[in-house]
C-alpha cells in the first residue's frame, strides 16, 4: 500500500483514526501495531515473517547485550544476522552474477522477490541495538513495543530511518494536539501533493526522454531536469507524508530534507538531502571508523567505505557504486583540494556548480546501463540543436512548464517562509487552509486518473 | 485561529470518510467511459491474503469504485495543463490527436521499415492475386497545420519511412500513400478525413481512398458507388481521443454512419457461420457504424458471380472500406490477424475465396511501421 493510493487515504486512514482516536490511551499502540502490520501486509503478506523475525533478533540482542558480559560479541553476531536477510534478499542476484563474470561459471541466479523496506527496517533494527550497546537508549523488554517502533506504518516501507531514540518516549506516552493534528494533515496534503502533482509528471517526462536509445541536447537537459526533480519530490514527499501522519498520531520524526537543491557544495547538499541515511552513516559506520580525528589517509579510507556503502544500499548494481564513488570524488574534492577556492567563487556559480554536479550524478543513478549513461551525457554536451531536437523540447517544455515551475518554488523554502511571515493574519491562515483543501481536492483527482503512481525508493 | 484549525481537520475528516463510506457500497463492473471492465471488491479468502490477490484486488477495486470517480477524472483533464502533450494531445479548435510521436533515432526507424517491407514482399510474392498497400498515416501528420509549428514529427517520421517504402516494395506490390492523397486532395477541396476526436477516417476520407482502390485495380467489371449513393448519418461521436481524456472536450455532430440508397442483399459469415450482424447500421461510435466493429474473419457474400473478389488484411481502418466496398464486389473478406487466431496464412485465404484483389492496411500508431507490427497484422 502507498500514500498516495485512493484505498490508503480513503479506507485505511478513516478506519485507523476511528480506532486509534476512539478506543482508550492504553489500547492505541496495540490498534497501531495492528494497522501498521496490515499496512505492510498489503506490500505482501508472506514477507511478514521476515519483518518479524528482522525484530525478534534485535529484540533478543539488546536484552542480551544488556544481560552477558559479551556484549561485543552479541552486537557483532545480532547485526550480522540482520545484515545477513538484507544481503541475501538484496544483493544475492548482483553477487552471484558477479562471479559468475569474475570466474567465467553458470551459476543460476535465484529469482528473489525483496520484502519491501527491507533496507529501511534492517537499518533501523541495528541503529537500536547499536544505541543499547552504547547505553544511549534503554533496552526494549517488549517485543511488541520493539516491534511497533520498527513497523510503525507512516516510516516502515520508505524511511525517514527514525531513530529508536527519537521516538523511545513517544512509544510509552504520547499525545496528539490539535496543532499537531493540523500540522500534520498539512504536512501530509503538502507530500501528497508533491507525490502526484509534480514528482509523477516530472516522472512522465523522464520516461519520454530516456526510455529511448537515441537523445538531443535540448531533450536530453529537460528530461535530465525532470528526472533529478522527480527523485527528489518523489523521496522528500514520502517523508512529508511520513513526517505529516507520524505527527497525527503523536510521533515527532526528525527532518529528512532541508531543501538539498539550494546547496552550495557538495557536503553541503549531502547535509541536506536524505538526512536520516547521512547520520545514520555518520554514526554508526564513519564515526566508528575514526572520522576526521586521523591520518588524512584514513579518512579517505573512511569516506570510501562510508560512499561505497551509500551507493550500495541504494541498489545492488555497479552503477550505483560508481554514483557513491561520484561524490566521494567531489566531497574529497571539495575537502582537501578546492577548500580555499570554493569560498572565492560567487554563490551563485558555487549553486550552479552544485546542481550541475548533484544532475549528472542522478543520470549515474537512473540510467544502470552505463553505456546508455555515455550517449546521454555525450548527448549534453555535444550540442546537437537541430530544428526537430529543438521543436521537440519546445513542446516538451510547453507540455510541462507549469510542472517545472511547481518543482522550482517547491523546492526552495519559498512557500515556509511566507507562511511563517503572513502566519499573524488570521485571513492568511483561512486562505492557507482554504488552499491547502482545494489542492487535496485536486490531488483526489490526479490520484483518481493515474494508474502511474510508483515510488521510486520502494526498490530500496 | 482555534476554531479555523478545527474546521481544517474536520473537513479533511469528512472529505475521507465521505469517500470511505460512498466508495464501499459501490459495485460496478464496467466503466463506459473507458471501456473496460472495472474490479469490484474481492472476496475474504484466506488463501487469497497469503497470496496477495486480496489486497491487490482491494487496491485496484478501491481505486476502481471510487465515489464521483468519472468527475473527478474529467476535472483532472480540464485542470491539466498538457494540452500539447500527454495521452492525447488538443489541437487548434479542440480537435484531438494521438500523443507526441517521438523522432528517436530516424535511422533506425528506417532499418525498421526496411525490414517490414521485406516481410511484405515475402507474403505477397506468394500470392496469386493482385496485391494493394494502403499506407494510411496518423491524424497529426496529414492536419499538422491544426497544431504548434513545432509539432513536426509525425509528418517527418511518415515521409522518411514512407520514402523506405517506395525503395524497397517489390514491383508486383501497389502503394497507395494515403498522405500523399489527402495532401493532394485537400489543395482542391475542403474536406475533412479524419473524426474530429477520433483516430478514424471519415466517409469522405474513406470514399477518396476507396476512389483510388477503384481507380488501382483498373478492373472494367468494378463500379464505384461514390458517397452520393448514401445517405450519410450526422451524430455526436464520443471518440477514442475524447474517451481517453474524460470526454471533457465538447464533441460536435460529425458525419459518422452511412446507409446504401439502393438495395444490397448479402449473406454475412462470421468464422464460417453464418451472422445477423450488419454491415450498414446508424450508431454514435465508429465500431458500431461500420462492420459492427473489429472481427477476425468475415465475409460478405452477395452471390454475383459475375463480379471479382476482394480480400482487406488489416485493422479497425479497414471497416469503413469494406462497408464501401460491397456493392462493388461479389465476395468481401476481411482478416483482421489481432482478433483471428486461427494461423491461416492470407494465401489460405486467397486461394480459398479465390481473391482477385488483396488489400493490406496496417494499423495506424506510433509503431505503424514496425517489423513486430507489421507481422502481427500479416498474421506471420
Amino acid at each position: 500500500m502507498v500514500f498516495s493510493s485512493a484505498i490508503f487515504i480513503f479506507c485505511f486512514l478513516p478506519i485507523l483514526f476511528f480506532f486509534y482516536f476512539c478506543l482508550p490511551k492504553k489500547c492505541k499502540n496495540i490498534v497501531l501495531l495492528i494497522f501498521s502490520l496490515i499496512f505492510y501486509a498489503f506490500g505482501g503478506a508472506n514477507y511478514l515473517f521476515t519483518l518479524l523475525l528482522t525484530v525478534f533478533i534485535s529484540y533478543l540482542g539488546g536484552i542480551l547485550i544488556k544481560k552477558c558480559s559479551k556484549k561485543k560479541l552479541i552486537l557483532f553476531l545480532t547485526i550480522a544476522l540482520n545484515l545477513s536477510f538484507l544481503i541475501y534478499f538484496k544483493y544475492t542476484g548482483f553477487i552471484l552474477s558477479n562471479i559468475n563474470n569474475l570466474f567465467n561459471l553458470n551459476i543460476s541466479i535465484p529469482s528473489i522477490i525483496m520484502p519491501i523496506g527491507i533496507s529501511f527496517y534492517t537499518f533501523q533494527s541495528i541503529s537500536y541495538v547499536i544505541d543499547v550497546y552504547r547505553n544511549e537508549v534503554e533496552v526494549q523488554k517488549n517485543y511488541f513495543l520493539l516491534l511497533l517502533y520498527v513497523s510503525l506504518f507512516p516510516q516502515l516501507v520508505a524511511g525517514p530511518i527514525v531513530r529508536y531514540k527519537t521516538v523511545e518516549s513517544e512509544i510509552k506516552t504520547r499525545k496528539t494536539t490539535l496543532y499537531d493534528f493540523c500540522y500534520g494533515i498539512e504536512r501530509f496534503i503538502l507530500g501528497l501533493a508533491k507525490k502526484v502533482i509534480i514528482a509523477n509528471q516530472m516522472g512522465k517526462l523522464a520516461d519520454i526522454v530516456f526510455n529511448t536509445d537515441s537523445f538531443t541536447t535540448p531533450v536530453v537537459w529537460l528530461g535530465a531536469i525532470a528526472y533529478m526533480m522527480q527523485i527528489y519530490f518523489d523521496f522528500s514527499a514520502y517523508s512529508d507524508m511520513a513526517i505529516g501522519l507520524g505527527r497525527i498520531l503523536g510521533f515527532k520524526f526528525l527532518e529528512n530534507f532541508n531543501f538539498p537543491y539550494i546547496a552550495k557544495s557538495i557536503t553541503e547538499f549531502w547535509r541536506r538531502w536524505h538526512i536520516s541515511l547521512s547520520t545514520f552513516f555518520r554514526d554508526y559506520i564513519y564515526i566508528p571508523l575514526g572520522g576526521n580525528r586521523c591520518s588524512k589517509k584514513r579518512q579517505i579510507f573512511n569516506m570510501s567505505v562510508v560512499w561505497i556503502l551509500t551507493g550500495l544500499w541504494h541498489g545492488a548494481s555497479w552503477n550505483f557504486v560508481l554514483w557513491g564513488l561520484y561524490y566521494l570524488f567531489f566531497l574529497i574534492l571539495e575537502k582537501y583540494v578546492f577548500k580555499n577556492v570554493l569560498d572565492k567563487i560567487p554563490n551563485v556559480l558555487r549553486h550552479a556548480l552544485t546542481l550541475l554536479i548533484v544532475l549528472i550524478g542522478w543520470m549515474l543513478f537512473r540510467l544502470e546501463d552505463l553505456s546508455v549513461f555515455k550517449d546521454v551525457i555525450i548527448s549534453m554536451f555535444n550540442f546537437n540543436f537541430t530544428t526537430l531536437a529543438l521543436s521537440e523540447a519546445r513542446i516538451y517544455l510547453e507540455t510541462y512548464y507549469i510542472y517545472f515551475i511547481l518543482a522550482i518554488i517547491f523546492s526552495t523554502p519559498i512557500y515556509y517562509i511566507v507562511c511563517e511571515k503572513f502566519k499573524k493574519y488570521k485571513l492568511f491562515e483561512i486562505l492557507k487552509y482554504l488552499g491547502l483543501l482545494v489542492l487535496f481536492i485536486i490531488t483526489i483527482m490526479f490520484l483518481a486518473q493515474s494508474s502511474y503512481n510508483p515510488f521510486i525508493y520502494f526498490r530500496f | 485561529m482555534k476554531y479555523v484549525k478545527y474546521c481544517f481537520c474536520g473537513l479533511f475528516i469528512f472529505i475521507i470518510c465521505f469517500f470511505f463510506f460512498t466508495t464501499i457500497n459501490n459495485n460496478e463492473n464496467v466503466s463506459t467511459l473507458e471501456k473496460r471492465t472495472l474490479q469490484t471488491f474481492p472476496n475474504f479468502s484466506f488463501q487469497s491474503v497469503l497470496d496477495g490477490t486480496y489486497m491487490e484486488d482491494l487496491t485496484t477495486a478501491f481505486s476502481d469504485q471510487l465515489e464521483f470517480r468519472n468527475y473527478l477524472v474529467k476535472g483532472y483533464y480540464l485542470f491539466q495543463f498538457q494540452r500539447y502533450n500527454g495521452d492525447v494531445v488538443i489541437g487548434y479548435n479542440n480537435e484531438l490527436y494521438a500523443s507526441y510521436q517521438r523522432v528517436g533515432d530516424i535511422d533506425k526507424t528506417k532499418e525498421q521499415v526496411k525490414k517490414s517491407v521485406e516481410l511484405i514482399n515475402d507474403v505477397a510474392s506468394d500470392i496469386d492475386a493482385k496485391f494493394i498497400f494502403l499506407s494510411i498515416p496518423r491524424k497529426d501528420a496529414v492536419e499538422k497545420d491544426n497544431l504548434p509549428n513545432s509539432y513536426i514529427s509525425s509528418s517527418y517520421i511518415y515521409e522518411e519511412s514512407i520514402n523506405v517504402i517506395k525503395e524497397n516494395l517489390n514491383s508486383n506490390i501497389t502503394l497507395i500513400d494515403a498522405y500523399e492523397i489527402f495532401n493532394a486532395d485537400k489543395k482542391l477541396n475542403n474536406n475533412r478525413y479524419y473524426y474530429l476526436q477520433d483516430h478514424h477516417i471519415t466517409p469522405k476520407g474513406a470514399e477518396v481512398l476507396y476512389k483510388n482502390i477503384i481507380d488501382t485495380i483498373n478492373d472494367k467489371r468494378v463500379k464505384f458507388y461514390d458517397l452520393s449513393n448514401y445517405d450519410i448519418g450526422k451524430t455526436i461521436i464520443n471518440g477514442s481521443f475524447n474517451n481517453q481524456i474524460g470526454q471533457s472536450v465538447k464533441s460536435v455532430p460529425e458525419d459518422l454512419y452511412i446507409i446504401p440508397k439502393f438495395d444490397i442483399n448479402y449473406v454475412r459469415y462470421e468464422e464460417e457461420k453464418k451472422s445477423n450482424l450488419k454491415v450498414y447500421a446508424e450508431a454514435n461510435t465508429y465500431e458500431n457504424a461500420y462492420m459492427k466493429g473489429d472481427h477476425g474473419y468475415t465475409v460478405i457474400d452477395t452471390n454475383r458471380n459475375q463480379l471479382p473478389n476482394i480480400l482487406y488484411v488489416g485493422s479497425s481502418f479497414t471497416n469503413i472500406l469494406e462497408a464501401l466496398s460491397i456493392p462493388s464486389f461479389n465476395k468481401m473478406v476481411s482478416i483482421d490477424y489481432r482478433h483471428n487466431k486461427s494461423g491461416n496464412s492470407i494465401n489460405y485465404y486467397v486461394e480459398k475465396y479465390d481473391i482477385d484483389y488483396v488489400v493490406f492496411v496496417p494499423s495506424q500508431s506510433n509503431d505503424a511501421f514496425s517489423s513486430s507490427m507489421i507481422k502481427t497484422h500479416l498474421g506471420l
